[in-house]
């Protein structure tokens, strides 16, 4: 099931969120998991026993880690937990990878083979990883209730993609959490705030690359193909930040309090500050649990320009089993050792200059990202720095100018800094403008369902 | 009190929501919808399977979003949100000059159109017949070119079609161009506003030149009486719900016939009336579409010999509002909607004067039946 969908606007959300305020304390958790697995198998019902069994078994391991992590047994523990669990993130999203560049080597040719995706796999993984090094590593203590734990894994909020929230964030929210009105109120706005943010912005501007990028790279012109590369990076803005604001919303409403993954990633003013707007329970994991433990920047420049790039190698990795991810994040991994190294302080004495420097870089970037076959990747970088003339880019300038500018508008604080200076008008004029937000959201959600059956066409 | 003011905006939407949730439930249920000219989902039935594969979900949610409260008031709030942010284009659909509208096509599968139009003519080499036609209709985008909006990203149709012209002529096909025709008249309502179809004025222009091709005088419409019928909302409106959109007029020609037989029954006129009141006017030429119907014409035009004059027609849509003009030329005329049959080895066990391959431009780029053309005689008539 998807947040932004009429299912769970008008069916799910009401009577979860009914059943769980309600409820007495001790059958909570027990609603919010099965509502949860609903939500998680919902027409992927096969998907459903791994994360089951995950969670079955990791809850074991991590008492089991609690209870020998002061003894030789503890961290072998620990490095066989790890293993299982990477083992299992990588057989299901890397092997399909892993095998066809194996048969780049001449003397192997072996069958194509791959899995389908368990949903959240990528997300759940690290989330598991993190509590268990947390556990070892004294920073929490194990959950002794596998409901609760249960919960910890599955719930819907963040289940599918995110935030990564680790145990120890909710750990006492878990057994004992409050509702109140203010609670369900914000958390609804903020819910709705993320919903318009996808649907109204995210889903729109994506039709602007979708339909530049399916006719190809080598008709369009220059002009247009930047206008769907500038499309493309406001679409999975809004799209991935929508989303991290409905679960942190949605998880609010449920007395849980998730920590903010987009703090305005495009008004950096340098790749160093992107990294700590962009997907930030991301970039915390990584460098608590990667970064850190190779040691960090403790070791010297030399050690520590090493870390980065294994740092970055896998970030890039995570988002999908592809090199050009991995370029991705090598390409990132580059400025900012560069910026590390002396540009930092350059950048920050500027403030438009820094500011077109990084976006133009996130931008390419954004390139990198969102083609995986390399000569696509080729055709597209071609028609972005080899002039090609043409008109049509008129005709989508025309059409997308307002979104556009919305766009870029709305990629910054505006709207919070406004908010902060109503006053006594705030309740009245956020509620229209959420009440607008959310009707006009559910008029796209309704028409994007609208097929109408052509019948001479077929 | 003050707690409930304060909270306002939270309760606010739960009353909203429920009172959605509850409508949608207590509304009455339509089987059918106009707009969308198809069957509305039912409840799905349960089955484990169905879970499995994921099918009953989305069936689940297809009956949801379906019987939504005021579906239809949804979709328009969120075409005119598009033209309030400066669209001119809403699902596919462009608004050009003059409430005209365009279907986008950005990814226009040449290559299929090239594939089929190589069937035709493999098709009318196998064939003894010599008389054997061509022609693709051009798309408004090509003949309307001036009501465009600027930098329409269609890509260059015109070529497109003046490449499969030359192609059917080198494979030895007759090939019959009513663009020239359409352009020179395009300013009298050649093409619906709101539709994919040429009007009755276009199907028209298009049948004169055509039989002044094959040394026919083509009939004047002034022998016919003409029918109008208001407010026709086509396919492209059904798309688009552009809020402001004026609607069409669709004008059928009394043309008198002896019978038509569509598919083995007969009817006694060309044209379904009772579809021309509702929204998909456009089906009711000919009854929308059949594999096969054979009009018989109300005039006699015996060959030399004796014989019943007869023409076949392969055609998508298009033919049906041009099929009805060449009764005045033919004793039979055979139209057949590949879409629907494949029994041509059955058809060609009677004479034509001519046979006519009618398509339109975009349909002609997606149509995967043209290849039945060339089934043999045995899976053919496995039909």
């Amino acid at each position: 099931m998807v947040f932004s969908s009429l299912i769970f606007l008008f069916y799910f959300m009401p009577i979860v969120y009914l059943l769980h305020t309600l409820a007495p304390r001790k059958l909570k958790n027990v609603i919010l998991l099965l509502s949860s697995l609903i939500f998680y198998s919902w027409g992927e019902l096969e998907y459903l026993p791994l994360i089951l069994i995950s969670a079955f078994i990791n809850y074991f391991l991590g008492l089991s880690i609690e209870r020998w992590k002061n003894i030789n047994k503890g961290k072998t523990l620990l490095i066989f937990s790890i293993c299982l669990n990477v083992g299992v993130l990588f057989f299901f999203k890397y092997i399909g990878f892993f095998i066809s560049n194996l048969n780049y080597l001449p003397f192997l040719n072996l069958p194509k083979f791959s899995m389908p995706l368990p949903l959240g796999i990528s997300f759940y993984t690290f989330q598991i990883l993190a509590y268990l090094v947390d556990i070892y590593k004294s920073r929490t203590k194990a959950e002794r209730n596998i409901l609760n734990y249960a919960v910890c894994l599955t719930m819907f909020p963040h289940m599918v993609a995110g935030p990564i929230v680790r145990y120890e964030e909710i750990s006492g929210e878990l057994s004992n959490r409050t509702l109140s009105l203010e609670k369900l109120q914000s958390g609804l706005f903020t819910f709705i705030m993320g919903l318009g943010s996808k649907v109204l912005l995210g889903n729109n501007i994506y039709n602007l690359w979708e339909e530049v990028s399916s006719a190809g790279w080598q008709s369009s012109s220059t002009p247009l193909a930047w206008m769907a590369l500038l499309a493309y990076g406001f679409y999975i803005y809004f799209d991935f930040s929508g989303y991290s604001l409905m679960a942190i919303g949605l998880a609010k409403m449920l007395g849980f309090d998730f920590p903010q993954n987009f703090n305005y990633p495009y008004i950096s003013k340098s790749i160093t500050e992107f990294w700590r707007r962009w997907h930030m329970t991301l970039g915390l994991w990584f460098r608590d649990y990667i970064y850190i433990p190779l040691g960090g920047n403790r070791k010297g420049m030399p050690r520590q320009i090493f870390n980065l790039f294994v740092v970055w190698a896998l970030t890039g990795f995570w988002h999908g089993a592809s090199w050009n991810f991995v370029l991705w994040g090598l390409f990132f991994f580059v400025f900012i050792v560069i910026e590390k190294l002396f540009l930092l302080r350059h950048l920050e004495k500027s403030k438009v200059w820094s500011h077109f420097y990084a976006m133009f870089l996130v931008s390419i970037g954004w390139a990198l990202f969102s083609i995986s076959d390399f000569s696509v990747l080729k055709d597209f970088l071609s028609n972005l720095f080899l002039w090609r003339n043409g008109t049509d880019w008129i005709y989508y300038l025309r059409n997308y100018a307002i979104m556009f500018g919305l766009c870029f508008v709305l990629s910054t604080p505006i709207l919070e800094n406004i908010k902060g200076k109503l006053g006594k008008v705030k309740i009245p004029v956020c509620t229209i403008f959420a009440g607008a937000v959310f009707l006009l959201s559910v008029a796209y959600l309704v028409d994007s369902t609208s097929s109408p059956f052509l019948y001479f066409n077929f | 009190m003050k707690k409930i003011v304060r909270y306002l905006p939270f309760f606010l939407y739960v009353a909203v929501v429920f009172f959605l949730i509850l409508g949608s439930y207590f509304a009455p249920r339509k089987e059918f919808s106009e707009m969308e000219n198809r069957k509305l989902q039912t409840w799905p039935a349960l089955s484990f399977r169905d879970l499995i594969s994921g099918s009953y979900t989305t069936g689940v949610e297809d009956y949801i979003s379906d019987h939504f409260l005021g579906r239809q008031d949804w979709i328009m709030a969120k075409s005119i949100s598009e033209q309030v942010v400066g669209k001119d284009e809403n699902n596919g659909i462009t608004i050009g000059a003059d409430s005209y509208m365009f279907e986008k096509n950005t990814a226009l599968d040449v290559a299929t159109m090239e594939r089929n139009l190589g069937y035709i003519i493999e098709f009318a080499d196998d064939i003894p017949q010599e008389n054997v036609w061509f022609t693709l209709v051009p798309p408004s985008s090509v003949v309307l070119s001036d009501k465009l909006p600027q930098g329409f990203p269609n890509g260059d149709e015109q070529a497109v079609l003046n490449s499969l012209y030359q192609t059917a002529q080198e494979g030895g096909l007759q090939v019959y161009n009513p663009t020239t025709q359409l352009l020179e008249q395009k300013e009298e309502y050649v093409y619906y506003r709101t539709d994919h179809h040429w009007t009755s004025t276009g199907a028209y222009l298009a049948y004169s030149g055509f039989v002044e091709e094959l040394g026919l005088t083509p009939v004047s419409l002034e022998e016919y009486q003409a029918n109008v019928v208001e407010d026709f909302y086509g396919t492209y409106y059904s798309k688009a719900q552009w809020f402001g959109t004026v609607p069409d007029e669709l004008t059928w020609y009394d043309i008198p016939v002896e019978k038509i037989v569509i598919e083995g029954e007969e009817y006694p006129t060309m044209y379904d009336l009772e579809q021309f009141e509702t929204r998909d006017k456009y089906a009711g030429f000919l009854y929308s579409n059949h594999g096969l119907t054979t009009i018989y014409s109300s005039t006699s035009h015996p060959n030399e010999d004796g014989t019943p004059s007869r023409i076949l027609v392969f055609k998508d849509s298009y033919g049906n509002s041009f099929a009805p003009f060449l009764t005045n030329h033919f004793d039979e005329v055979v139209v057949v909607d590949l879409r629907y049959y494949r029994d041509v080895a059955g058809l060609l066990e009677q004479d034509y004067n001519a046979i006519y391959f009618l398509y339109s431009f975009a349909n002609f780029s997606t149509d995967s039946n043209v290849a039945k053309l060339l089934l043999p005689a045995q899976a053919q008539s496995q039909a």
